[in-house]
């Protein structure tokens, strides 16, 4: 009968490596969350402000929005691809065929964001900031409901937040339009719809550790 | 390196030290990821500290893991994989998929 022990000690082994690599790429992702929820209102603030920035660091306006939003891009996809590649990449490499449609889901996803921030540039001067928010939400809204129809299993509530904070908050920006708070408030939204979700995929990640949880 | 090549198979036909499902566990998951937090693993598995430490020093003994310290946001014992342990896992792993074809 040993050989109907070794296939249950080997079920028992692939669920905790499942676990395991459930955790990582919530934790991964959680990580990639946060990471844009404060690089991305940074830099758009940086580009928006260059002049009084660049003075304060004595710097020609063109230099600063030359060098500094590209490094804080740049430093915030290294942490993102260094997240992934810890956790997800290792993994995959074991299975080539997922790998490939992962990246035709990223190519898809990255066409989505860019289509809907795209849009925001035929937006009336007035509403241009506010548009920021709808581009996120409605982004977020289809990532989520893209993800989900290709995989019942890849659900992302991370991105419904976002989609939702983003969406709920750009109402009363409307409203105020025209106010000098409206951009700032704009950019916290979003870093904070961001961070948010990160937070959730962190907390849901340590919850898959601990089967007790589940 | 012939010599780590040939022992293993030996060590845990006779040893049995993958017998225990915590430990074949462990080396399952480290195979795959080559290393994993102490912690992590020790929820992972359902083990008080104590427990997985035996388990994990029982694995260093053999020379098929080793724990080292890490800084991370915040101190981790992180358990890795050796090329030994490795190898031996692929073998042990070689003989169950020999067992089972068997069973089949």
């Amino acid at each position: 009968m040993r050989g109907l022990e070794e296939i249950r000690k080997i079920e028992e082994a692939l669920l905790i490596v499942e676990r395991y690599e459930a955790y990582l790429f919530k934790r991964a992702l959680g990580i990639a969350f946060i990471v844009c929820g404060v690089v991305f209102p940074l830099t758009a603030f940086m580009v928006l402000h260059a002049e009084p920035l660049a003075g304060l660091l004595n710097m020609s306006s063109g230099a600063f929005v030359t060098f500094a939003p590209t490094i804080t891009l740049l430093v915030g996809m290294a942490i993102i691809l260094y997240s992934f590649t810890s956790a997800h990449v290792v993994t995959a490499r074991m299975r080539k065929t997922p790998v490939k449609k992962d990246i035709a889901h990223m190519v898809v996803l990255f066409l989505v964001w860019f289509v809907a921030f795209y849009l925001t540039n035929y937006v009336p001067e007035p509403y241009t900031v506010v548009s920021w928010l709808w581009a996120g939400g409605v982004a977020s809204l289809f990532s989520y409901y893209i993800l989900k129809r290709e995989n019942p299993s890849w659900v992302y509530p991370e991105l419904l937040i976002v989609g939702v904070i983003c969406l709920t908050v750009s109402v009363p920006l409307l409203l105020m339009r025209g106010s000098q708070l409206v951009e700032a408030l704009t950019f916290l939204t979003f870093g904070v719809s961001f961070i948010a979700g990160g937070f959730h995929s962190l907390i849901n990640a340590s919850k898959e550790l601990s089967e007790s949880d589940k | 390196m012939a010599e780590e090549e040939a022992e293993p198979l030996e060590t845990f036909v006779k040893g049995g030290i993958f017998s225990a499902q915590q430990r074949f566990t462990i080396m399952f998951l480290l195979y795959l990821h080559k290393k994993a937090g102490f912690t992590e693993v020790q929820k992972l598995l359902g083990l008080t500290p104590g427990n997985l430490d035996h388990h994990v020093r029982r694995l260093e003994e053999a020379g098929y893991v080793k724990t080292r310290h890490v800084l991370d946001w915040r101190p981790l014992k992180v358990i890795e994989i050796t090329r030994l342990g490795a190898t031996a896992f692929k073998a042990y792993a070689t003989n169950l998929r020999e067992l089972l074809e068997q069973v089949k």
